[in-house]
């Protein structure tokens, strides 16, 4: 059985269709990337999926709990969103909490851990970021890869079944994109699932067990790495790709619709 | 209640008579103020010299005290600073001392606003300005001026109304104005119908207020005309 | 010009000494004002029908009238609201002591309150809406996010205006000397009922406004940074 899966998801904003039924079913331990041009849909995806943005339309199961967009109840969202884990394109972090506290809030509040526990567990996370040093201090102290780091462990704390993750690095200086991928990469290797909106191909294709093409609203073509970013079936897929690398477009492999 | 209806209606006409002076305490107070605060502005944000300091605190004062004393200070005051030149202020009608006072006071919160808006200009903009070879008066006339009013209007629009409403207060040393007027009818009647008579002056100030807010809404499209985006 | 100093220095105490009422009435007033303002700011955030408007409209007419006619407003309409409510719930209404205090501050609040609804909304809404989203996605209840998180954040960012209502509010209770209430402006003018020096009386209380506002600035500031500690400024309104 699937660890998620999406059934016909739909949803429009300001009258125009940005999902356009989408189907998704990703196992345990897989790691998934989307890519896509701005528009395609891949991010409203990624927030139907613990209802931050709720679908007009279809179903979410995750870990065997099913959620219909259509129908929903708050408790069955909540219940939903304590399977999963969310890394945002600008962090979030809680402005009014030390990086420590970001942490141990999900713990303490939402799953009633006794303090003292949380903050170990914290703490052993942040040990793995090499962050165990700034436990005190705030957001607004931290550069963005830091932040982005504390990030990772807040939505790692909670044990999820799968850690979203919204174009983590889109809003981080060049400089810092490294190490935030490379944390990424350790939560891969420890085996949970990951679903990854982002531009960094080379994370795609080091990392990940499938890749995923969107645009307009549809999967347009998904496989192996390798299919997808070296010999992709799509002409779409193809322009996608040679527009990211830079790489000059060839007048014969472009057709005009 | 119906006599209570009455009052209301009553009333309305006779304090209606008296917006103009009304607008006078307001619109004279206001073109004084705008200068007064124009150039207090222009002091503090210069050099910190003498006239400086005296200027602060001329400032502090005026923000830093309430408005109905600074109105009897100046009441009671100004005629003692004369006394001793022998001349006789008292005959004055009370509105000029109310305008002397509000003056002090209103060029003081505007100086205060143009100041704020002077330091948030982008200092980019007044370089340019420079580079193309505007004198001083041609950058201030250009560049700062219309950038200050630009960003110190939504303040200064909270400030005429707080002007506009002040002027309620000035019937304390008898000036009178349309709250100096009502004042007088709840005195004919006493002990009767006092709401309904600040009911209507309420309304009637109330919608001078509409008016100032329209007129400082188009002030502010103007001003800003240059940043709307494409539509 | 000849000013009687000696009185004026003998009449700082006299005066002084009503400094507690004026402070009373300050944050009384602000107590009911915030209350009010977060009331009525609920209704707005959320967009409750027919409330919503009955809020705003109501707020838009009290920024429009001076506080004065408010003031006497109060002082001669509240009486007959609390003759209504004599004999309820052990109530006696006692005509020959109204509480001229009281309907100060219930003119101040709803003053104020409506300045302060802004104040509330803008807060509210200068909260990044990603700090709700990763309250969520941590998973938790809107009531622990808005608690926990939202709340917080809001309060601080509306620290700088609250922060010039509270010096707006302490300048204005001096109008409530008009409507019988014993404050400083009140105290000052009744001190010099013996000798006449009503210009010296007047003195005296600009003065103790003055100290007083000066101090109240600074407290504000100290503690306008020390909350902002951990915020890189976001201002509303």
């Amino acid at each position: 059985m699937a660890m998620v899966e999406l059934k016909n998801i739909r949803k429009k904003l300001g009258g125009v269709d940005i999902l356009n039924g989408v189907d998704l079913s990703v196992e345990e331990g897989e790691v998934v990337v989307i890519l896509g041009p701005s528009g395609s849909g891949k991010t409203t995806l990624l927030r139907t999926i613990n209802f931050l943005a709720p679908a007009d339309q279809g179903t979410i199961t995750i870990d065997g709990l099913t959620v219909d967009s259509q129908k929903h109840h708050h408790k069955e969202t909540l219940a939903l969103r304590r399977k999963t884990g969310m890394v945002f394109q600008n962090y979030n972090l809680f402005r009014n909490k030390t990086v420590l506290q970001n942490i141990t809030e999900g713990l303490t509040t939402v799953r009633k851990i006794p303090h003292e526990q949380a903050v170990e567990t914290a703490m052993a996370l942040l040990k793995k970021v090499n962050l165990e040093n700034r436990a005190s201090a705030y957001p607004a102290q931290l550069s963005g890869g830091q932040q982005q780091r504390v990030g990772i462990c807040r939505a790692l704390a909670l044990n999820p079944k799968v850690i979203l993750f919204d174009e983590p690095t889109s809003a981080l200086d060049p400089e810092l994109v490294g190490e935030v991928l490379g944390a990424m990469r350790a939560v891969a290797k420890s085996g949970i699932t990951m679903i990854v909106v982002t531009h960094e191909i080379s994370f795609a294709r080091d990392v990940a067990d499938r890749v995923i093409y969107m645009e307009g609203g549809v999967i347009v073509e998904q496989g192996s790495p390798k299919e997808v970013i070296e010999s992709p079936k799509d002409e779409r897929t193809l322009r996608f790709l040679r527009s990211l690398l830079n790489e000059p477009m060839e007048p014969a492999n472009i057709t005009y619709k | 209640m119906w006599r209570g209806h009455e009052l209301f209606i009553s009333s309305l006409p006779v304090l209606v008579e008296y917006i103009p002076a009304t607008l006078f305490y307001f619109l004279v107070p206001t073109v004084i103020s705008l200068v007064l605060g124009a150039w207090i502005c222009r002091v503090r944000v210069g050099k910190k010299n003498a006239l400086y300091w005296l200027v602060s605190l001329f400032v502090s004062f005026f923000r830093g005290t309430p408005g109905l004393v600074q109105i009897y200070i100046v009441f009671f005051g100004l005629p003692k600073i004369f006394e001793p030149f022998g001349i006789n202020i008292n005959r004055w009608d009370a509105g000029i001392f109310y305008v002397i006072a509000t003056c002090c006071n209103f060029s003081s919160f505007v100086s205060e606003a143009f100041r704020g808006a002077y330091e948030a200009i982008d200092k980019d903009q007044i370089e340019a300005g420079y580079s193309i070879g505007y004198s001083r008066w041609q950058c201030f006339r250009h560049v700062i001026a219309p950038l200050t009013m630009q960003i110190a209007l939504p303040n200064l629009k909270n400030l005429e109304i707080d002007l506009l409403k002040g002027t309620a207060i000035a019937y304390v040393i008898g000036v009178v104005d349309v709250m100096g007027r009502a004042d007088k009818i709840i005195a004919q009647h006493r002990g009767y119908g006092q709401i309904w008579i600040l009911l209507a002056a309420a309304i009637l100030y109330f919608l001078i207020n509409v008016v100032i807010e329209l007129v400082f809404n188009s002030l502010t499209r103007h001003y800003s005309r240059h940043e709307r985006g494409i539509a | 010009m000849n000013l009687n100093v000696k009185f004026m220095i003998s009449d700082i105490p006299t005066v002084l000494s009503a400094l507690p009422v004026t402070l009373e009435l300050t944050f009384a007033s602000l107590f009911f004002a915030i209350l009010l303002a977060v009331l009525f700011g609920v209704c707005i955030l959320k967009k409750i029908p027919v409330l919503k408007q009955f809020v705003i409209g109501l707020n838009t007419f009290i920024k429009g009238v001076p506080l004065i006619v408010q003031l006497l407003f109060c002082y001669y309409a509240l009486p007959y609201v609390l003759r209504a409510f004599d004999g309820v719930l052990g109530y006696t209404y006692d005509p020959k002591h109204p509480s001229y205090f009281g309907f100060a501050v219930v003119a101040f609040a709803f003053n104020y309150g409506a300045y302060m609804t802004d104040v509330v909304v803008s807060s509210y809404r200068a909260v990044d809406k990603g700090q709700l989203e990763a309250a969520y996605s941590v998973g938790m209840s809107t009531f622990q996010a808005m608690w926990r998180i939202v709340i917080p954040q809001a309060v601080v960012i509306s620290l700088p205006n609250l922060s010039n209502y509270f010096m707006w509010l302490l300048k204005a209770t001096s109008l409530a000397s008009v409507v019988n209430v014993f404050e400083l402006l009140a105290t000052a003018r009744a001190s010099t009922a013996v000798n006449y020096a009503i210009l010296e009386g007047y003195l005296v209380a600009a003065g103790i406004y003055w100290a007083v506002c000066i101090l109240a600035e600074q407290i504000l500031k100290r503690i306008n940074k020390k909350m902002n500690r951990y915020q890189k400024t976001v201002s509303a309104v």
